[in-house]
């Protein structure tokens, strides 16, 4: 095939993840395995392409939530399709991140976005989920070994929790072993610095950003 | 100078919303926390006895000169009257864990034919309004927290995949606003019978931070506006909405929600007082976390007086906090807030 007829088809690929046409996803990424593209060039030269353009826009605000989870259900419609064919290291290169949200806390939208971008970014990410208490931060750090661990908080009544799981992994020795970064609506800098955590970032194009920098460092 | 205290914290308040200066800036900060800690309750010390929280909200009052009561807002219970599990942490906001419509099927389910007087801790949360009215007398408003029919509907479903069915779905969401803004209603003219003054609510799951202009205004902005429609025919109440986050594409819309009171977060008074505060009373807006809780006292008052030069003028303000004051807040930090009120707050007639 072609080159200029591969390229079509992975710039359709990618104006199906940023349009968040996932009625038509499956169809296009059929397409694709069939003209035999290479698995990880539907990834990363299609699906990705387009997710780099949604994660952009929805930085300048020209996308809000509901288009970006669109876009992101689309891309995972395709992924699946994929995954089947892809060899067992060729996904999370980057770094290893584990993520949750703190105990007492429900929300997920803000740290699922943070996800999508980091995995656009060719982390692993392993998602805790929602309302996890210290004891499972901590186990995932031991048993995960991430590079980076990151906890959400959005409310002023959950957000003393990140200090808390800060000192239960010093209590459990397991520190030293991981990056702290935290996030969420009503934290800042100065809090993240009294918590002890290693990192904080404003919104998720910047706690990509910073992921990349307590990888390298 | 004019004299302080001239009147009493209802007039004053309803001065200022009726846009003339009363003898000072009513001061109003969200205080739930600071009413329960700095009682020595814990909310599980509050659920066990409601009438420690009126206690503690009427020594708010009395030391901190503030001018509205707030009562133990739990905007949950309503997924609780609906079905959900409520969760009751012994030091922590009440919650609930799982969204009681994970499969969109379960909406038949739901029966949204609220019984306030029975139903979960609606009649707990009704009993403390009127008992703070008992303990407190006229003089002193009562401020009330409900949730309007977005956040509710965001709530029950959970926001990711209410989000992907407004993209996916829109007729299941307007079925579900349907079907909620019912239970909404009528929660809401209860706690208008049980004596609140003022209703409040915040969405912060429908800001510019969350969805767009049109999507606020498809499936946010009319059902919020016929609520407050609706509750205010029933009784004379007024009504606050905190815009949590970022809202500054669309206070056109809210501030013809039937609102009277706009508790704004980080906002430009200023701008906000010159093209909305002829026909809304603005209240705000000195940093919750990073000065009232991290900051001090003189970083407070800066603060303070900066709101107060921005919006005071002419009525129509409220010296508040820019969104709940949080349980640890130092209390000279609240102090400090409550003085500037009390001095620099004073309208020079």
């Amino acid at each position: 095939m072609g080159k200029a007829l591969q390229m079509e088809i992975l710039d359709q690929l990618a104006d199906a993840v940023i349009e968040g046409k996932i009625t038509e996803i499956e169809a296009l990424t059929q397409e694709a395995i069939g003209r035999g593209i290479a698995p990880m060039d539907i990834i990363n030269l299609g699906l990705l392409k387009g997710m780099t353009v949604v994660g952009k826009r929805f930085g300048a605000s020209e996308m809000f939530i509901p288009e970006v989870l669109l876009s992101a259900k689309t891309m995972n419609t395709s992924v699946e399709m994929i995954k089947p064919l892809l060899l067992g290291d060729d996904l999370g290169k980057a770094g290893t991140v584990v993520i949750g949200t703190v105990k007492g806390d429900l929300h997920d939208v803000g740290k699922n976005i943070v996800i999508m971008l980091l995995e656009t970014a060719g982390f692993e990410v392993i998602d805790l989920g929602i309302d996890i208490p210290q004891e499972e931060f901590a186990q995932a750090v031991r048993e995960k070994k991430p590079d980076v661990l990151g906890m959400s908080a959005m409310l002023t009544t959950t957000m003393m929790e990140c200090k808390k799981v800060i000192e239960f992994l010093e209590k459990e020795n397991l520190r030293g072993n991981v990056k702290v970064m935290v996030g969420g609506a009503p934290l800042n800098q100065s809090f993240a610095t009294q918590c002890g955590a290693d990192g904080y970032a404003e919104d998720a194009v910047e706690a990509v950003e910073l992921v990349k920098k307590l990888v390298a460092h | 100078m004019g004299s302080t205290q001239k009147l009493t914290s209802r007039e004053r308040v309803f001065e200022a919303i009726a846009h003339r200066e009363p003898d000072r800036v009513p001061i109003v900060l969200g205080s739930r926390e600071l009413a329960i800690r700095y009682s020595g309750n814990t909310f599980g010390s509050i659920w066990a006895d409601g009438r420690k929280y009126v206690e503690a909200q009427a020594m708010l009052i009395e030391q901190y000169h503030l001018d509205v009561a707030y009562d133990i807002w739990c905007t949950p219970a309503m997924d609780e009257a609906l079905g959900a599990h409520l969760e009751l942490p012994e030091d922590d906001a009440p919650w609930v864990p799982k969204p009681l419509l994970k499969d969109k099927k379960d909406i038949k389910k739901i029966n949204a034919k609220i019984d306030p007087l029975k139903d979960g801790r609606m009649p707990f949360l009704l009993d403390v309004i009127k008992g703070l009215r008992a303990r407190l007398g006229h003089d002193v408003p009562i401020s009330a927290w409900m949730s309007p029919p977005f956040r509710t509907a965001c709530m029950l479903r959970g926001s990711s995949d209410l989000y992907l069915d407004m993209m996916l779905d829109p007729t299941f969401v307007k079925e579900l606003l349907d079907l909620v803004i019912e239970p909404c209603i009528v929660y809401g003219k209860a706690l208008a019978d049980a004596g609140a003054d003022i209703i409040n609510i915040s969405n912060p799951v429908a800001n510019a931070d969350c969805i767009k202009y049109a999507h606020y205004k498809e499936f946010s902005h009319p059902y919020t506006k016929r609520m407050f429609g609706e509750i205010k025919a029933h009784k004379d109440v007024k009504v606050t909405f905190h815009t949590c986050g970022n809202w500054n594409d669309r206070f056109d819309l809210v501030t013809e929600e039937n609102v009277d009171i706009l508790h704004v977060d980080k906002v430009d008074l200023a701008e906000l007082k010159k093209n909305f505060g002829s026909k809304i009373t603005i209240m705000g807006n000195v940093r919750t976390v990073d000065t009232l809780l991290q900051g001090t006292p003189e970083q407070v008052v800066a603060e303070a007086k900066a709101s107060i030069d921005k919006a005071a003028k002419g009525g129509g303000f409220f010296l508040s906090g820019d969104c709940t004051v949080p349980l640890d807040t130092p209390p000279e930090n609240v102090r400090a807030l409550v003085e500037t009120g009390l001095t620099y707050g004073v309208y020079n007639h």
